[in-house]
């Protein structure tokens, strides 16, 4: 029987296919948009997310609160002896500084302009940073102002296209560093950036000192034991520091804040969308009721004469409740078909990763069915309340 | 059993309320069609002939009075029982064919079947056969307007008899149809009574009547003149 009346839907919608894919407009947008907007939302939340988490996962940092900074030439700086109050607090694995330098690096047969790190022996974890081959440097050749290097991957094929750069030497402004360790390449957005991906290598921050004469300490990056929770340290991080140089001269940030920002951005733009989606779909369960209430008096004599064959009322319920949920269906399937379509430009013009997942599918389909049960009650109803004799006279 | 009867109404009315004033459209009806019958209820317009079809049909309730189908008694009956009766027990003709469009003959010869759940392989034999009944056997799969108004009014034919009724209701089936036309679908009711079908014909017109084998009056909601078992006036 629902078989029967599937195939009587799909008949009767077929009769008026211009006419019904017009009044699905409304529902085919609202589906589309759902589908469009949950999958590029969630698809660019999963990618924002992905490349954040991959600088390091429960990484604390400490800068100047640029906010409060009065002078860009000499901002506030901390002092070696900072380092080890933050080291010594619970709850702190490594912690390095950041010192940052753009020089001319030279293998012996090619030169580049790179991103010098100056940093501390844990700066690897912290930062999440894997090696291809060779070792990150240690605590001793921290202290020792030792003349080692670790390249990125970039630099690492830049300098050494056909060789192995481990044991050779870079020379960075005419000072020989001794390679001891080359990076993976990242992935996700530095992937992406192929070219321009960033030319990086990282030396001791002694090292740096020695060679640049630079002493201020500007950033600060502390490995936490458990990246789970980081808002304890971050307050004991505070309040050393704002006793030492008054209340938010430096700011401590963690990953966390910053992902917790964003989730709740896109949570929100989804609900909005959703919403509007959800009122798109209202506009377009109303078209639904209204085309169906045109099709049961358009169809009172068949009515009429289902009922003298034998049909009960809630045969010719069921009836026009399928139709009207056939309909729906399709405009959802439609929607989904649209919104898929949306995003898989979207993806294809930009490198964000499409997430059409079966579930938001299912979730779309499952409501556009919804809105036809809803929307077609009433109409069913009175079709299934008509008078047979008089149906049957109608003209 | 072979006596009852397949029609029997005991004094039956049947009152419209039209706001404060009531229609008397039947006054006491007493009918009574046994199996295998050929009857033509003929009247002028406005006499009472639809509203006898309807009751006759189950498809309204008298008024007052008892009405027993086959021997049980329908007048008290739920709406989803006289729509199981129609389906089961009664076929309908109606003047204007009230065919389905977009759909071939053999779909709707088949629509009466669907509600009587048989599956559809059967149901495809059935219909097929009962168009074979109604000489339409090559115009299966045609859709009502690629069909003649006389094949049109035989398609419907083959759905009232799809389902083996106990009685055939026809209300003006000649209406619509030029005159040739109708004398043809009047010969496939002659036919079909032949093989033993009971048929109740409604016509306002004495030349159908005549063909029936025995022909009642109505006017004004009253059985007048009685039977006349050779027909004609
Ligand atoms: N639904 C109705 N409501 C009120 N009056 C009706 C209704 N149906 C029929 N009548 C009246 O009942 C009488 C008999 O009508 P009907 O059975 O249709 O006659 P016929 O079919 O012989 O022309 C007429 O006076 C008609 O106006
Ligand atoms: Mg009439």
């Amino acid at each position: 029987m629902l078989w029967e009346n599937v195939v009587l839907a799909w008949g009767a919608l077929r009769a008026n296919l211009l006419r019904t894919l017009l009044t699905l407009l409304g529902m085919v947008v609202g589906v589309a948009a759902v589908i469009a907007v949950v999958a590029i939302g969630r698809g660019g939340q999963a990618y924002i997310i992905g490349e954040i988490s991959s600088l390091g996962s429960g990484m604390v940092w400490v800068e100047p609160n640029w906010s409060q900074v009065e002078d860009f030439e000499k901002p506030p700086s901390l002092k070696p002896e900072d380092l080890k109050a933050i080291a010594a607090l619970p709850g702190v694995q490594e912690v390095s500084p950041l010192f940052l330098s753009s020089l001319e690096a030279a293998s012996s047969e090619k030169s580049a302009r790179v991103q010098v790190n100056g940093v501390g022996s844990g700066y690897d974890q912290v930062r999440n940073l894997t090696l291809q081959e060779g070792r990150f440097f240690n605590s001793g050749e921290v202290e020792r102002q030792a003349p080692v290097v670790v390249l990125s991957q970039k630099v690492a094929q830049d300098l050494w296209p056909k060789e192995d750069p481990i044991g050779k030497t870079l020379w960075l402004q005419g000072k020989a560093y001794s390679v001891i360790g080359t990076l993976k390449g990242g992935s996700g957005l530095q992937a992406s950036l192929g070219d321009a991906s960033p030319k990086e290598v990282y030396i001791p921050y002694s090292s740096f000192q020695r060679q640049t004469g630079q002493q201020d300490i500007q950033a600060v990056f502390i490995l936490p034991t458990s990246p789970s929770d980081v808002s304890s340290l971050l307050q004991d991080i505070q309040s050393i520091l704002d006793a030492r140089y008054g209340k938010n001269t430096f700011s401590v940030q963690s990953l966390d804040d910053i992902l917790g920002a964003i989730r709740n951005v896109t949570n929100i733009m989804t609900l909005i969308v959703g919403a509007i989606a959800g009122i798109a779909l209202l506009v377009g369960g109303i078209g639904i009721m209204n085309i169906m209430l045109v099709s049961v008096t358009e169809r009172t004599r068949e009515i009429g004469l289902r009922k003298a064959i034998g049909a009960r009322r809630q045969d010719i319920l069921w009836q026009f409740l399928t139709e009207s949920v056939v309909v729906s269906s399709l405009g959802g399937i439609i929607g989904i078909l649209l919104g898929a379509g949306v995003v898989s430009l979207v993806s294809r013009l930009t490198a964000l990763p499409s997430l059409v997942t079966v579930g938001s599918v299912l979730l779309a389909f499952s409501f556009s069915a919804l809105v036809g049960i809803i929307f077609g009650v009433y109409p069913a109803f009175r079709a299934a309340q008509l008078d047979p004799i008089e149906a049957l006279r109608y003209e | 059993m072979a006596m009852a009867p397949i029609v029997r109404m005991e004094e039956i009315t049947r009152i419209y309320q039209m706001g404060p004033t009531q229609v008397e459209a039947l006054k006491g009806i007493d009918l009574s069609i046994d199996e295998g019958e050929y009857v033509a209820i003929m009247g002028p317009s406005g006499s009472g002939k639809s509203t006898l079809l309807s009751l006759v049909g189950c498809l309204d309730r008298p008024t007052s009075g008892r009405y027993f189908l086959a021997g049980q008694e329908v007048s008290t009956l739920s709406d989803d029982d006289l729509a199981r009766i129609r389906n089961r027990r009664l076929g309908f003709v109606f003047q204007s064919f009230h065919l389905l469009p977009r759909m071939s003959a053999l779909r709707n010869v088949e629509q009466p079947l669907i509600y009587a759940r048989v599956p559809p392989a059967e149901r495809k034999r059935r219909a097929t056969e009962a168009l074979e009944r109604v000489n339409l056997s090559h115009r299966l799969h045609h859709a009502p307007n690629e069909l003649s108004g006389g094949e049109r009014q035989r398609v419907a034919i083959a759905r009232a008899l799809v389902n083996e009724p106990a009685l055939l209701l026809a209300d003006e089936p000649t209406g619509n149809l030029d005159t040739a036309t109708g004398e043809e679908i009047l010969r496939l009711f002659d036919q079909l009574h032949q093989r033993g079908t009971t048929i109740l014909l409604i016509t306002h017109d004495p030349d159908v009547a005549q063909k029936a084998q025995r022909v009642l009056r109505i006017r004004d909601g009253i059985l007048v003149g009685s039977d006349d078992p050779e027909g004609g006036s």
